[in-house]
């Protein structure tokens, strides 16, 4: 299977002594990756060093084949992020977001940038300005600009944040359609393992910065009912005891 | 380079987006009406023909060394401090462009709308200047329209600064008192302190003053000019290498 990902020895350490160490684990094509964590665990870091939004202090990082840092827009080429909050301009209307998200694309025309709008449902307030949106509306548009460009690698931080149950089930149904129909790659972080277990077939556990365990989803849940155990499982042998 | 010019559309997009660049375009033209007006009135009062000349040339000490930097400080930290702050940033990041693409395409944007700016003032200055001309001379539109794009230089210089203060500081509002700040501290430094005298660019704001019109020996020039320039360099090598270094 042809690699999307691969991260090694990843570490970044940030002033307060937060961060990762030491992460290494690869993606192959088609899969939906899932990384499971606390807040705080380092998952966003993880994250926003793929995308090159942070520096690392060591290792590399390697999307399609290419160096994120040395080739940096041929690694990018392909992703489509969301990152935290959905990075939007309040004073541009949802299609003008996706319009200036689109210039640096060959392949996103108006129609383009439509479907985009009508796959999150804010088709009807396109020419709404971005800032008079709620928070979920906010992370539709953020998804949407993910998916702007048919990327073949999609990297999702926390993507059910602001959205209500309609929008999870929709999301989450999007994910594994575009996975399976077209083969798009998916890395996405959660706190909430019961998201991940229904739509990922790997998963990561991070843990206060480390990486604690790398496995398909039917071995995960292979000697454990659900992946919340099998997280405190995993957890528990690496750090003793969680208190509850 | 063509990430550099669809960036650079965009950049200049989120500008046009914003009507306080249009409020204070019209404030520039209306400031060119000033000047013709006076001479209008004091023609008028003294029952002779006063003609104040080159009324282009009059008003490029308001609007080059107040308004248009006051534009630029605000459209710089437009495009990088409230970007940061508000973490919109990273919808630019996060695409297949690099850094650098991005730094340069972020001056450019507000050197282009520097440079309407300007051809809107030349264009006013040059129709008031027409209009009230007494005399009925033609204005010497070549010579104006070179007095107006040589300043386009260490207006460029100006934005690199802006640039770069943009990226050592978090707040927008601290980064556009810092910038004029700094301004106003290097325009005015040679008041207080001698040696500072004609060390700093914005010192040579003014390039048609240089440049045309004037018999500076080619020497002097020559020093100046490059002094400017070497001024751009630093300021855009320490802009970018600050915002390449930048965490989000």
């Amino acid at each position: 299977m042809t690699k999307v990902l691969e991260i090694k020895n990843l570490t970044k350490k940030y002033k307060n002594g937060r961060g990762v160490e030491n992460i290494t684990f690869s993606i192959e094509k088609g899969d939906i990756f899932g990384i499971l964590g606390p807040n705080g665990s380092g998952k966003t870091t993880t994250m926003k060093a793929i995308v090159g939004l942070c520096g690392v202090d060591s290792g590399a990082i390697e999307v399609f084949g290419y160096d994120n840092r040395a080739e940096f827009e041929k690694a990018m080429a392909d992703v489509g992020c969301l990152i935290e909050m959905p990075s939007i301009y309040d004073y541009l209307s949802a299609y003008n977001n996706l319009k200036l998200a689109a210039r640096l694309y060959n392949n996103v025309d108006n129609e383009r940038i439509d479907k985009a709008l009508s796959i999150v449902r804010l088709d009807k307030y396109k020419n709404d300005k971005a800032g008079k949106f709620s928070l979920g509306m906010k992370q539709r548009l953020g998804i949407a600009m993910a998916l702007l460009s048919e990327p073949e690698f999609i990297i999702l931080d926390e993507p059910a944040n602001g959205l209500d149950i309609e929008g999870i089930v929709e999301m989450r149904e999007l994910i594994v359609r575009l996975s399976k129909e077209k083969g798009v790659t998916f890395l996405i972080s959660s706190h909430i393992s019961s998201e991940l277990e229904k739509m990922c077939n790997k998963i990561a556990v991070i843990y206060d910065g480390e990486l604690v365990s790398v496995d398909s989803i039917e071995s995960a849940l292979e000697f454990n009912p659900t992946l919340e155990d099998y997280f405190l499982n995993q957890v528990k042998e690496r750090k003793g005891a969680v208190v509850l | 380079m063509s990430k550099i010019f669809e960036n650079f559309k965009g950049e200049l997009f989120k500008l046009a987006a914003r009507k306080k660049y249009l409020v204070l375009m019209i404030i520039g033209m209306l400031i060119c009406a000033v000047p013709p007006l006076i001479t209008s009135l004091i023609s008028s009062l003294a029952r002779t023909n006063v003609r104040i000349s080159d009324v282009a040339m009059m008003n490029s000490t308001l609007l080059i060394d107040i308004l248009l930097p006051i534009i630029i400080f605000m459209a710089v930290t437009d495009l990088f401090c409230s970007e940061f702050k508000n973490n919109n940033i990273k919808i630019t990041l996060m695409r297949p462009i690099s850094r650098f693409k991005v730094y340069l395409s972020k001056t450019l944007a507000v050197f282009c709308l520097v440079a309407i700016n300007l051809c809107a003032f030349w264009v006013a200055s040059s129709l008031l200047e027409f209009a009230f001309n007494a005399s009925g001379a033609l204005p010497n539109i070549a010579f104006s329209i070179a007095a107006f794009a040589v300043n386009l230089v260490p207006l460029f210089v100006l934005i690199l600064m802006a640039a770069l203060i943009n990226q050592i500081t978090n707040g927008s509002s601290l980064a556009m008192f810092l910038c004029i700040a700094v301004y106003a501290a290097l325009q005015y430094a040679s008041l207080f302190i001698g040696w500072a005298n004609g060390i700093f660019f914005v010192q040579y704001m003014q390039w048609d003053r240089i440049l045309i019109g004037t018999m500076l020996p080619f020497g002097a020039l020559l020093s100046r000019v490059t002094l400017v320039l070497g001024y751009g360099i630093t300021f855009f090598v320490g802009g970018l290498y600050l915002f390449n270094r930048k965490e989000f």
